[in-house]
């Protein structure tokens, strides 16, 4: 399965004009600053908003085309959208807050089980702690089987133990979901560390695809304040750490 | 006989209290998230019965539920009888009357609603119906009860709408509220103390639930 795109939005401030092709069993990375455009482009992939123009496909399947206009309600894309801030049904109890989505209901204690969450499957969203959370969203989301699993920051509001610990179930994922992967955050660290190539928007444009061998280039080409600040509070370890586990999957 | 007018009430305002969400729903659901330019409009009719007098409402559909009136009309057809002076006219009234205070209530419970759960439901696959009674409803339950129970302290008053289409027919149209202004009209008092008495303490219990949930929907 292969979600290509190529879209045009008139933001408030800005235009964002993105076009990218991600291959399955791949993660693409997209950092940029707040109000960059991050959020409305995973918005417009899981259908929440339309492009002005453009078209959006997975795997043959046209989700979006302005011309002749085709716009795929969210309700049929199959898209799997992790937000930012944990959107489990609140009056729903964890497994069936997963089983809601499940498309096999008999898959659901397994899924529990592999996310580690059968402990708190009786237990009300508000009542877990935020990773379990952010577990359960993850666990609802691919219990539907999703086409292609989109990450709005998933991480971004959680401690950083708890983080590490979701990042490594995140890597271990990507190999067995066999579908392409968008993970959208303003940590750049996170970014190459699970990203098989990362991308940056600024001015509503995507940068060149970074991967791995190239960030350090990157880096010192670059003359965006935002970025130098990113990259200066990433140590060569980490990029380097990153370096292994590279592919060129992901291009625009 | 005082009984009967507050058995009246009551059948009165558990049969409003019964129907009125599927009034309400519809227009409460469309005030809170659609975005058309008709929704101001829709919003100034559904709120007009709270703030026109009541006698000024009675009169319009009275004017309506006559034989010879739209609904009135259409009700003779159907069931071979009068709409008017009848406990099916007084119920369609107050209806009427109480579609405001079911429509805010649960307009102001959907508005409160995390819109990313109605996103998460899309993504999930919901349909926009499936969307409403898997999610919209199940966490608004404060809102639909909040809603009943003001629909039902209001309708055990109604006065003035009542008199102009059921009239104060004993055993048919004749309320309690009805039947207490007879009674002190007739110089009873002590019917018009025991019925008022008995109203009294019931919307006072009804409106003390409604604050525990308004608190509990706040918290």
């Amino acid at each position: 399965m292969t979600l290509a795109f190529s879209i045009k939005k008139q933001l408030e401030h800005m235009k964002l004009d993105i076009k990218m092709t991600c291959e399955p069993n791949t993660l693409t990375a997209i950092v940029g600053p707040s109000g960059s455009g991050k959020t409305t482009l995973i918005r417009m992939l899981a259908g929440l908003e339309t492009p002005d123009s453009g078209n959006i496909s997975c795997n043959n399947a046209n989700w979006f085309s302005s011309s002749p206009r085709n716009v795929t309600p969210p309700q049929h894309r199959n898209a799997g959208l992790v937000f930012q801030d944990y959107t489990l049904f609140p009056h729903l109890t964890v497994e069936k807050n997963i089983r809601f989505a499940a498309v096999d209901s008999e898959q659901v204690p397994e899924l529990l089980h592999s996310f580690n969450i059968e402990h708190i499957k009786n237990k009300k969203p508000h009542s877990i702690s935020g990773g379990e959370r952010q577990r359960a969203a993850l666990c609802q989301t691919l219990a539907r089987r999703p086409v292609t699993l989109l990450l709005d920051e998933p991480f971004s509001a959680l401690d950083v133990t708890t983080r590490h610990k979701l990042q490594e179930m995140l890597l271990e994922l990507k190999v067995q979901l066999h579908v392409p992967i968008i993970h959208v955050t303003h940590d750049l660290e996170e970014a190459t560390l699970l990203g098989d190539s990362v991308v940056a928007i600024e001015q509503g444009k995507i940068s060149p695809t970074w991967f791995a061998s190239q960030l350090q280039a990157v880096h010192s080409a670059h003359n965006s304040a935002f970025y130098c600040e990113q990259f200066a509070q990433i140590s060569n370890a980490a990029v380097c750490a990153s370096t292994n586990r590279r592919k060129t999957s992901c291009r625009h | 006989m005082f009984s009967i007018p507050l058995i009246l009430s009551a059948k009165l305002a558990f049969c409003t209290m019964m129907l009125i969400p599927i009034l309400a729903f519809p227009p409460a659901y469309f005030l809170a998230f659609g975005s058309c330019r008709g929704k101001s409009i829709l919003d100034a009719l559904i709120t007009l019965p709270m703030v026109i007098p009541p006698t000024v409402l009675g009169f319009g559909l009275l004017m309506l539920m006559t034989p010879s009136g739209a609904v009135g009309g259409a009700w003779q057809t159907m069931t071979g009888s009068r709409l008017i002076f009848s406990f099916s006219g007084i119920l369609f009234a107050s209806l009427i009357f109480n579609l405001p205070f079911a429509v805010q209530p649960l307009r102001a419970s959907f508005e409160k609603l995390d819109k990313r759960l109605l996103e998460s439901a899309a993504v999930l696959g919901l349909s926009p119906w499936q969307t409403f009674y898997r999610v919209i409803l199940p966490n608004s339950i404060s809102g639909i009860a909040a809603s009943s129970i003001l629909v039902f302290a209001h309708s055990l008053g109604e006065f003035g709408v009542i008199l102009m289409v059921g009239g104060s027919i004993p055993g048919r149209t004749q309320v309690a509220s009805i039947a207490i202004y007879e009674a002190v009209e007739a110089m009873r008092f002590d019917d018009a103390l025991y019925m008022s008495a008995t109203l009294v303490p019931v919307c006072f219990f009804f409106l003390v639930i409604l604050n525990a949930i308004n608190r509990r929907q706040q918290s």
